[in-house]
C-alpha cells in the first residue's frame, strides 16, 4: 500500500499528532466513552487502539474502575490460545455479563480476524461486553480483513501516548500468587497471557516467535525497551503454562523484562517483573533466589509507595511481594515468619481494598496454622477466606480453600465432612483447569479413604493424582502422592513395596526443601521397620524425623513421631524411655487439641503402671 | 418501545444486533423501491421451487428486509434459515461444504420441528446409514456407540450435528468428507429432495422456504466456485430457496453465467439520499432519520444533528445505528441531555477517520474521480472501494455510486496532497 497522506494519518489520535496533553485528554475521554458504552449496553463490542502497552495496560486498569462493578475478565490471545468464543462460552456469570478485555498477542491478526468475521454471528448471541486491544497496524488489518466483524462494532476508542515517563508507568501487579502446596493447595488469582496447556508445537512457535521479536525490537536505532520488556514478560507466562512447567526459564525470562522495564524507566513495571521472578523461583523451589528478587522487588514498592505520587498499584504490589515471602519461608517450614508476612500483606490489601488479595491472605494464614496442627485457628481462617473468595467470585480461591478446610475436618478424624468438601472443591478444580489443585484434592480423598480403611479406592484416587502432579512438574505433591501409596502398600502388608515408594518420595521431598513431607516419610519408614521387627533401625529413622518436626514446628506430627517412638522403646524394653516420651506426647495433644488425647493418656497410664509395677 | 434517555440510546442502538420480533416490528422502516413486495408476490403466486439470488451492501438491512419477508409470508411458508458461514466455519468454502450444510441443516431443523414423522423415519434411517457408517470408519474417535445404531431420530439429529462440528474444526475431516459428499453427490442430493418431500406432504398447504445467509461474505473465489461452476447442483433442491450472494460478483463478468441457473435475483439498494444529479432525495433522507426515531424520542436529537449523521451514514442503516450510538456517548460524556450538532460532528469525525485510514492515495484519486461522475463500473479498484465503503452504491432513477459521505469534506484536500507528493517524486 502506498504511503498514506500524512493529513490522513493526523486523523487518528497518536502521540506524533499530539501533544502529551492533548493526548492525555483523548485517553480520558476515550475512557469515559468506552467504559459508559460497556456500562449501558450488554454485548457491545468495542476497538481500543493503544499505542504503546504500557499505557494499553494503564487503560485496562482504569477500564476496569470505570466499569465496576461489573467485572472485568483479562485474557491474552496467544497464538494457538483457545478462541474468542470458547473464552467467553467458559466465562461464567451470575447476574449481568462482564466485560472482557481481549489482548491480542503474538498471535497472527489475520488469524483472528478471519476467525471474528465468521463467527461474528454465534458471539453476538452472548451478552459478554467485548473489547478488543489493538495497535494502529492491527486496526487496520482486522479493518481489511474482517469488514463484516468490523462493521458490527459499537465504536472504535483510540489511546494515544508513547510509554509513560520514569516513575508514572502503572503495570498492576497480578493481585496474588502463592505456592501450590500439595495439601495446601494456595490461592492463584494472578493475571496471565492465556495459553492452554497441551499443545506445545504451537508454544515453541510462539517462543519462537516472541526471541524474533525481540531481537528485532533490540535491533532498532533506538530500542523499544517497554516492548521488549512485554515480550519478555509475555515469555515468561509462556513458560510457565508449559507441561511440565518451566519454572526456571520462566524466572530468567522475568528478569529479563526487568531489566528491559529499568531501562525504560518503567519501575512498577520493573518491580512486577522481579515479583514474578520471585514466584517463579519459589515454584522451581529456589528458596534464596526467590527471597533475593522479593526483597528487591520490595524494596522499589516501597520507594514508590512512599512517594507523593503512589498508586494502589504499589501498595498492592508491596503487599504481593509480602505474600510470597510468606510463602517462601513457609514452604521452608518457618511458619511463625512467614505469619508476620502474611499478616502484613492483609492489613495492606484491606487499606487498597483488594478483597481477592485478602481471601488468598486469609488462606494461606489458615494453611500456616494448619501447618502448625492449630487446627481450631486455621478453620477460622479458611472460612473468613472462604466468604471472600465467594464475595469476589473467584473459583480458584474457593476451591483452594474448600480443599483445605477438607484437609482440616480429615486431620480431625471427621472424615465424612472432609469427604464433603473435598468433593466440593474438585468441579470448581477442574472448572479453572488448575491440575495441581485437582491433583491435590485426589490426593486428599485418597487419604480419606485409606483412613477409613478402604486401600483399593485410596489407591485408586492416588494414582489418579499422580499423573498430574507429574504432568505439571509438581514434585512436591508427586513427593506426598508417593509417600500415602507407601502407606497403602504398609497397610495391605506389601512391606518391601511400601520401602521402594517411600524411598522415591524421599529425595523429592529434600528436592524441593519440603521438611514436614521428608519427616513425614521418615517416620513412616520407621513404621515399616518396625513392624518388619527392625527396631533399631526404626529409631533411627524416628530419630532423623524429629528434629526436621521441630524445625518446621509441627506439633501434631511431632506428637505421632513421639508416640511410635514410644512404642519402641517400650517394646525393647525402655519403659523409661517410653515415658519419658508419652509425656511428651500428652502434653503436645493438649497444647494442640488432638483428638488422640485420651487415649495418649491412658498408654501413658499403662507405661507407668508397668514400670511401677516393675519398680 | 422507544429510548427515553441517552442511556437507553445506547443500548437501543447495536448495530450488531439484527431485527426480530418486538424490536422488527416496531423499529422497522419501510423503504421505498424495496424489492420485498416483489419478491413476495412472485414468492406467493409460482408454485415452482424457484431460486433466487438476494444482494445488497454490508450493512443495508438484507437480514433485517429478509426477517420482514419472514413474517410476512409466514402464512403460506414455513421457513427454514441458516449462516452457512457459521456452520461450516469457512470462508473459503466449497460447493461440498454447502451441501453438506444444507444436508445437515435441513434434516435435522425437519426432524427438530417435527416436520417428519416417526413412521417414516426408517427410510430416512436408510438414507444416511451409509454416511453414518462410513462417518465412524473415517473419523477416529467418534462415539455414536456400534455401526448400524442410528435407530432413532434424536440420534440421526445428533449425528448430523456431530458431523457439522467435526467439519467447522477439523481440516482433516472437512478434507475426507468433502471427497466422501462428491462422490455420493446424486445420492446426497436424492437424499435430501426426499426430506424436503416428506417435510412438504407434512406443512401442506404451506410450502418450505430455505434461506441461506452468510454466503455473501465468502471469498470472491468461492463463490465463483459456488456459483458458477457447481450452480446445477446447489439449484438442484425440490424447495424455494434464497441464497444471499457478494455484491463483488455481481459486477464480474461471471454473473451472466451465475444468473442463467437461478430464476431471479433481488437487488436490495441502500436508501439513495440524492439523485445521480446531486439533488437531495429528501423522501429517503426522512426514512433515514425515520430509522433514528423510530428507536429514540425525538426530544433526544437536535433535528439538525440528526440530518447530519443521517446525510453521513451514507443511507447504510447499520451505519447510522453506530453513529447515534456513538454520539449519544459524546453526548453523556459531557453530561447533556440530548444528541447535539457537535456530538454528530464528533461522531461523524471518527466515522471519517475509520473510513480514511485504510485508503490509499490511488483510492484517493479514484475517489475523488468517481464523486466527480458517479458512475458506478465493475474494474477490481472501484469493487475494492465499494468493499471498504468508501464508495457507495445506489439505485434511483439509475445505478450509480458515490463517495461515502462523510469524506466529502477531505477529498479536496487529501488528493491535492497526494498530487503534491507525486510532483515530488513519490513515496
Amino acid at each position: 500500500m502506498d504511503s498514506l497522506p500524512t493529513a490522513v494519518a493526523d486523523l487518528i489520535p497518536s502521540s506524533a499528532a499530539l501533544s502529551p496533553a492533548e493526548a492525555l485528554e483523548t485517553r480520558a475521554s476515550s475512557l469515559r466513552r468506552l467504559a459508559t458504552l460497556l456500562r449501558l449496553a450488554r454485548g457491545a463490542w468495542a476497538l481500543a487502539v493503544y499505542e504503546s502497552g504500557d499505557v494499553r495496560r494503564q487503560m485496562v486498569d482504569e477500564l476496569r474502575q470505570a466499569v465496576a462493578p461489573l467485572e472485568l475478565v483479562e485474557v491474552s490471545l496467544l497464538k494457538g490460545a483457545p478462541d474468542p468464543l470458547r473464552i467467553v462460552r467458559g466465562i461464567d456469570h451470575d447476574g449481568e455479563a462482564p466485560v472482557v478485555s481481549f489482548h491480542a498477542v503474538g498471535r497472527q491478526v489475520a488469524d483472528l480476524a478471519g476467525y471474528l468475521d465468521l463467527q461474528r454471528d454465534v458471539l453476538a448471541g452472548f451478552p459478554h461486553r467485548l473489547v478488543f486491544w489493538v495497535d494502529q497496524h492491527d486496526r487496520s488489518q482486522l479493518a481489511r480483513r474482517a469488514p463484516n466483524f468490523y462493521s458490527r462494532l459499537s465504536g472504535v476508542f483510540y489511546f494515544p501516548g508513547a510509554p509513560a515517563a520514569p516513575g508514572q508507568d502503572a503495570r498492576q501487579p497480578a493481585s496474588l500468587a502463592t505456592t501450590a502446596a500439595p495439601v495446601h493447595a494456595s490461592s492463584a488469582v494472578r493475571r496471565r497471557p492465556y495459553l492452554p496447556t497441551g499443545d506445545e508445537r504451537q508454544r515453541v512457535q510462539l517462543i519462537d516467535f516472541l526471541h524474533e521479536r525481540i531481537r528485532a525490537l533490540r535491533d532498532l536505532p533506538r530500542p523499544d525497551f517497554a516492548a521488549i520488556g512485554d515480550a519478555w514478560y509475555d515469555l515468561a507466562g509462556i513458560f510457565e503454562t508449559a507441561l511440565p512447567r518451566r519454572w526456571l526459564e520462566s524466572e530468567a525470562a522475568y528478569l529479563e523484562a526487568a531489566r528491559a522495564y529499568a531501562a525504560a524507566g518503567m519501575t512498577l513495571a520493573e518491580a512486577e517483573a522481579r515479583y514474578q521472578a520471585g514466584d517463579a523461583a519459589l515454584r522451581a523451589y529456589d528458596h534464596q533466589g526467590a527471597l533475593n528478587h522479593l526483597a528487591a522487588a520490595l524494596a522499589t514498592y516501597r520507594l514508590l509507595a512512599e512517594s507523593p505520587r503512589a498508586t494502589p498499584d504499589a501498595v498492592a504490589g508491596e503487599a504481593n511481594v509480602l505474600s510470597v515471602q510468606g510463602d517462601v519461608l513457609s514452604a521452608s517450614g518457618q511458619g511463625r515468619d512467614a505469619l508476620a508476612r502474611y499478616q502484613e500483606a492483609l492489613g495492606l490489601f484491606r487499606s487498597v481494598s483488594d478483597r481477592a488479595g485478602e481471601a488468598a491472605t486469609l488462606n494461606n494464614i489458615g494453611a500456616v496454622y494448619d501447618d502448625l496442627g492449630e487446627k481450631q485457628q486455621a478453620l477460622d481462617f479458611y472460612n473468613q477466606a472462604l466468604s471472600l473468595h465467594r464475595e469476589v467470585g473467584n473459583k480458584a480461591g474457593e476451591a483452594t480453600t474448600l480443599n483445605n478446610i477438607g484437609g482440616v475436618y480429615d486431620a480431625l478424624g471427621e472424615k465424612q465432612q472432609a469427604l464433603d468438601f473435598f468433593n466440593q472443591a474438585l468441579p470448581f478444580y477442574r472448572q479453572v483447569s488448575d491440575r495441581a489443585g485437582e491433583a491435590t484434592t485426589l490426593n486428599n480423598i485418597g487419604r480419606v479413604y485409606d483412613d477409613l480403611d478402604e486401600k483399593q479406592q485410596a489407591l485408586a484416587y492416588y494414582n489418579q493424582a499422580l499423573p498430574l502432579f507429574r504432568q505439571v512438574g509438581n514434585k512436591a505433591g508427586e513427593a506426598t502422592t508417593l509417600n500415602n501409596i507407601g502407606r497403602v502398600y504398609d497397610a495391605l502388608g506389601e512391606k518391601q513395596q511400601a520401602l521402594e515408594v517411600y524411598n522415591q518420595a524421599l529425595p523429592l521431598h529434600r528436592q524441593v526443601g519440603n521438611k514436614a513431607g521428608e519427616a513425614t516419610t521418615l517416620n513412616n519408614i520407621g513404621l515399616v521397620y518396625d513392624a518388619l521387627g527392625e527396631k533399631q533401625q526404626a529409631l533411627d529413622f524416628y530419630h532423623q524425623a524429629l528434629p526436621l518436626r521441630r524445625q518446621v514446628g509441627d506439633r501434631w506430627g511431632e506428637s505421632i513421631t513421639r508416640y511410635n517412638m514410644a512404642v519402641v522403646c517400650a517394646d525393647l524394653g525402655d519403659l523409661a524411655g517410653a515415658e519419658a516420651q508419652l509425656l511428651l506426647v500428652v502434653a503436645l495433644d493438649e497444647a494442640i487439641g488432638h483428638p488422640d488425647l485420651a487415649s495418649d493418656r491412658a498408654a501413658l497410664a499403662r507405661i507407668q503402671a508397668r514400670r511401677a509395677g516393675r519398680g | 418501545m422507544k429510548a427515553i434517555n441517552l442511556a437507553q440510546v445506547v443500548e437501543y442502538f447495536d448495530p450488531k444486533e439484527i431485527l426480530r420480533g418486538q424490536h422488527l416490528r416496531h423499529w422497522f422502516v419501510q423503504r421505498t423501491g424495496t424489492p420485498r413486495q416483489r419478491l413476495r408476490i412472485a414468492l406467493q403466486t409460482q408454485r415452482d421451487p424457484q431460486k433466487i439470488l438476494f444482494v445488497g451492501h454490508r450493512g443495508a438491512g438484507k437480514s433485517t428486509e429478509l426477517n420482514k419477508l419472514a413474517e410476512e409470508i409466514q402464512d403460506s411458508f414455513h421457513i427454514i434459515g441458516f449462516d452457512a458461514l457459521t456452520v461450516t466455519g469457512r470462508s473459503t468454502m466449497r460447493y461440498e461444504d454447502l451441501m453438506l450444510a444444507l444436508s445437515t441443516q435441513v434434516t435435522r431443523q425437519c426432524i427438530d420441528q417435527g416436520l417428519i414423522g416417526r413412521p417414516a423415519s426408517e427410510p430416512l434411517r436408510e438414507g444416511w446409514q451409509s454416511l453414518a457408517d462410513w462417518w465412524r470408519r473415517t473419523v477416529a474417535g467418534f462415539s455414536l456407540g456400534t455401526p448400524g445404531e442410528v435407530e432413532t431420530m434424536a440420534s440421526l439429529s445428533t449425528l448430523l450435528g456431530e458431523i457439522e462440528i467435526g467439519v467447522s474444526q477439523s481440516a482433516f475431516t472437512r478434507d475426507q468428507l468433502n471427497a466422501f459428499v462428491d462422490r455420493e453427490m446424486p445420492e446426497l442430493v436424492r437424499r435430501l429432495n426426499w426430506v424436503i418431500g416428506q417435510a412438504q406432504q407434512h406443512l401442506s398447504p404451506k410450502r418450505l422456504l430455505l434461506v441461506v445467509e452468510g454466503l455473501d461474505k465468502v471469498d470472491l473465489e468461492a463463490a465463483r466456485h459456488i456459483f458458477r461452476d457447481h450452480a446445477p447442483t446447489i439449484t438442484a433442491l425440490q424447495a424455494v430457496m434464497i441464497y444471499t450472494f457478494p455484491l463483488a460478483l455481481r459486477y464480474s463478468d461471471d454473473y451472466q453465467i451465475v444468473r442463467r441457473s437461478f430464476d431471479r435475483d433481488v437487488y436490495l439498494p441502500n436508501f439513495p439520499l440524492r439523485h445521480p444529479d446531486g439533488a437531495e432525495d429528501e423522501q429517503d433522507r426522512d426514512l433515514v432519520g425515520q430509522i433514528a426515531l423510530n428507536r429514540m424520542e425525538a426530544s433526544l436529537v437536535d433535528e439538525a444533528a440528526l440530518q447530519h449523521m443521517a446525510v453521513a451514514s451514507g443511507g447504510i442503516p447499520a451505519e447510522l445505528v453506530k453513529l447515534v450510538n456513538n454520539a449519544a456517548l459524546y453526548a453523556l460524556e459531557r453530561n447533556g441531555d440530548a444528541i447535539g450538532m457537535n456530538d454528530a460532528r464528533n461522531a461523524v469525525r471518527d466515522l471519517r477517520r475509520e473510513l480514511a485510514a485504510n485508503l490509499t492515495l490511488a483510492e484517493w484519486r479514484l475517489l475523488k474521480t468517481r464523486h466527480g461522475d458517479r458512475k458506478l463500473s465493475n474494474e477490481p479498484e472501484v469493487q475494492q472501494l465499494l468493499y471498504k465503503g468508501a464508495l457507495i452504491e445506489y439505485s434511483n432513477d439509475v445505478q450509480w455510486c458515490d463517495v461515502q459521505p462523510a469524506l466529502w469534506s477531505l477529498l479536496e484536500y487529501y488528493v491535492e496532497e497526494a498530487d503534491g507528493q507525486l510532483a515530488d517524486g513519490g513515496r
